[in-house]
């Protein structure tokens, strides 16, 4: 990819006692890009998006948000920011509306119009002047997404965004996202549990474990070409598919291949011929969850540290 | 809160009226006369013992007392003394303003609404000095309010002074003049509450718990002054911050200890709100965002 990167972790590192938290991490971030940030529990994921936005700051390396350094130039470089934070928690007592326009004021040119505009986008016209105290989950996260659209970002940070929503919900979330992503050029950087959730959403994904990044990928990339074949009697057929050059992979009560589709109907030629019972053939796509889990080797939880 | 401060101002001031009202009751004093003048029939009668004679003398002795006292005691209150006097109720400003200095930044952690606050292109001491000045501006909000209510009860509850009556409350009126020293000491008042808030704002800031914050505060507010009698013993009492916080005392008093002027005790409470402050901005700034 030709393009600059919206924000960039250069070495960045967190110490907290003995324990390096953050080791060394470099990750660059681009424009219209929507990336998943993935690892067990207890990976740094939080700590990594808190010294992204200011909460924590870094025992080494830096972050840069359009090539401006968040240690030298605080304000500059998260003005292109915005925001969420676990769940968005607001201000109980005021209405929704005062909320954002709290949160308008410390931001430069956020105007009136701009907070209208956010709130039907985000589909709150109904309830925004009733007490944020009133609204269930679901209508508090549309309420955080737009406080992080309020001053127009370069970059958003979702920690755990469809937290609460429905399905229809996280379905029109998803949905903006891309739209904002690909519109405004807006980078996205999205932590989350649901890896079909990620899956969906995200062009690449990160994965971070025991404080270090492990893997980069494309989830255009990962899509590998694999068949399941399902064929008795078992040992017959596992020779035939060694014998025929594919790697075999035991899965359920048959096999995975990695075949490319032009190689199949001379493949259930062969089965039959040698008088296999074949009872499916399907191509099959190795979900995210298989590629995390065999990533990070079954995502252990990181020896227990204090959060 | 400031509704309450001033229902509750208006309401002190229609009580001490009422009872001095009861007080004054002329009727009262009348009974209490015409009893005298039967004891002192019946200490007129030859034919007594000694026994009775002495309890009879006893009575009267006690009835004559009690005339004098219900007449000093029925000396009303007047609008001037009422109004210089009006920094006595700021107490409860100090408490008011305690409640809020210790919850202002402590409640934004402990609703998570911190991080809210703190992920904004606003530098952290930008965040906390705003918090502060809301403090400042708190207090100085109640101490008006408080003033305002003293001068309108004093104004519908008490009658207003003749030459003598200020003579009988030695308010000099020729050095200064009477709304000028009404207000100074308002002011004086202002800063003991301003510096009291600022002890629990910074004891917030730093613990992040509001009732933590509010507890220790109150528990020093009261105990102060028996802290500052222990230590001087030692003769270190002075430089306790409660034995400074109370300036009034200087004008309308005498101090505290002997040997404490004023501008020692503008020293002092300078430095203490130096480094409430200065502990304040450093754990705010430097600590991360944790929880």
């Amino acid at each position: 990819m030709e393009l600059k990167p919206v924000v960039e972790l250069r070495d960045l590192s967190k110490t907290i006692g003995a324990k390096k938290i953050i080791d060394d991490l470099n990750l660059s971030l681009y424009p219209g890009q929507i990336t998943g940030f993935l690892g067990p529990n207890g990976a740094g994921k939080t700590t990594t998006i808190r010294m992204m936005v200011g909460l924590m700051e870094p025992t080494g390396g830096d972050v840069f948000i359009e090539g401006v350094s968040l240690a030298e130039n605080f304000e500059e470089g998260l003005s292109k920011v915005g925001v969420i934070v676990e769940n968005p928690e607001m201000y109980k007592f005021m209405s929704g509306y005062k909320n954002l326009e709290h949160f308008a004021r410390m931001h430069d040119g956020v105007t009136k119009e701009r907070i209208d505009e956010v709130i039907a986008q985000v589909g709150m016209q109904n309830r925004i002047h009733e007490k944020v105290s009133t609204y269930s989950l679901g209508m508090r996260q549309r309420l955080g997404l737009a406080q992080a659209l309020l001053h127009r970002p370069k970059f958003l940070i979702l920690d755990e965004p469809t937290n609460g929503l429905d399905p229809a919900g996280i379905r029109e979330f998803r949905m903006y996202l891309r739209k904002i992503a690909e519109e405004d050029g807006v980078s996205i950087f999205v932590s989350s549990h649901m890896l079909s959730e990620i899956e969906l959403m995200c062009d690449r994904i990160a994965v971070i474990q025991n404080g270090r990044l492990i893997d980069i990928q494309d989830m255009s990339a990962t899509q590998e070409s694999h068949y399941y074949i399902e064929a008795r009697p078992l040992d017959a057929t596992e020779t035939l598919l060694t014998a025929e050059g594919f790697t075999v992979e035991s899965f359920k009560e048959g096999f995975i291949v990695n075949a490319e589709k032009e190689q199949i109907p001379a493949l259930m030629q062969k089965m039959t011929t040698q008088e296999l019972q074949l009872f499916a053939v399907q191509p099959h796509r190795k979900t995210l969850e298989d590629q995390f889990l065999e990533m990070t080797g079954g995502g252990q939880i990181a020896e227990a540290h204090t959060k | 809160m400031a509704i309450m401060l001033a229902v509750i101002v208006l309401g002190f001031l229609g009580m001490t009226r009422l009872s001095t009202e009861m007080m004054d009751n002329t009727g009262w004093t009348e009974d209490l006369k015409n009893e005298l003048a039967g004891v002192e029939a019946e200490l007129a009668s030859p034919d007594l013992t000694e026994e009775e004679r002495e309890q009879l003398e006893m009575e009267k002795q006690g009835l004559e007392e009690s005339i004098v006292y219900s007449i000093e005691a029925g000396e009303p209150e007047v609008r001037e003394s009422v109004i210089t006097e009006g920094y006595g109720i700021t107490a409860l400003v100090t408490l008011l303003t305690i409640i809020a200095a210790s919850g202002i930044v402590a409640t934004e952690f402990s609703q998570g609404t911190i991080k809210m606050l703190l992920s904004r292109p606003v530098k952290r001491w930008k965040v906390l000095a705003s918090k502060y000045a809301a403090v400042l501006l708190f207090c100085l909000l109640l101490t008006t309010l408080t003033f305002v209510m003293t001068v309108i009860g004093a104004f519908l509850f008490f009658p207003g002074s003749t030459e003598s009556t200020f003579m009988f409350y030695h308010i000099e009126l020729t050095t200064t003049s009477f709304w000028g020293m009404a207000l100074y000491l308002m002011f004086l008042a202002f800063i003991n509450s301003a510096v009291v808030a600022t002890l629990a704002f910074a004891i917030g800031t730093i613990f992040r718990s509001t009732s933590l914050a509010i507890g220790i505060s109150l528990f020093l507010y009261f105990t102060g002054l028996l802290v500052v009698m222990f230590l001087e013993k030692y003769g270190i009492g002075k430089y306790v911050l409660f034995a400074n916080t109370n300036l009034t005392n200087y004008v309308t008093d005498s101090p505290l200890l002997s040997g404490m002027t004023m501008p020692f005790s503008i020293v002092m409470l300078v430095v203490y709100v130096a480094i409430f402050l200065g502990f304040s901005f450093w754990s705010f700034t430097k600590r991360d965002v944790a929880a």
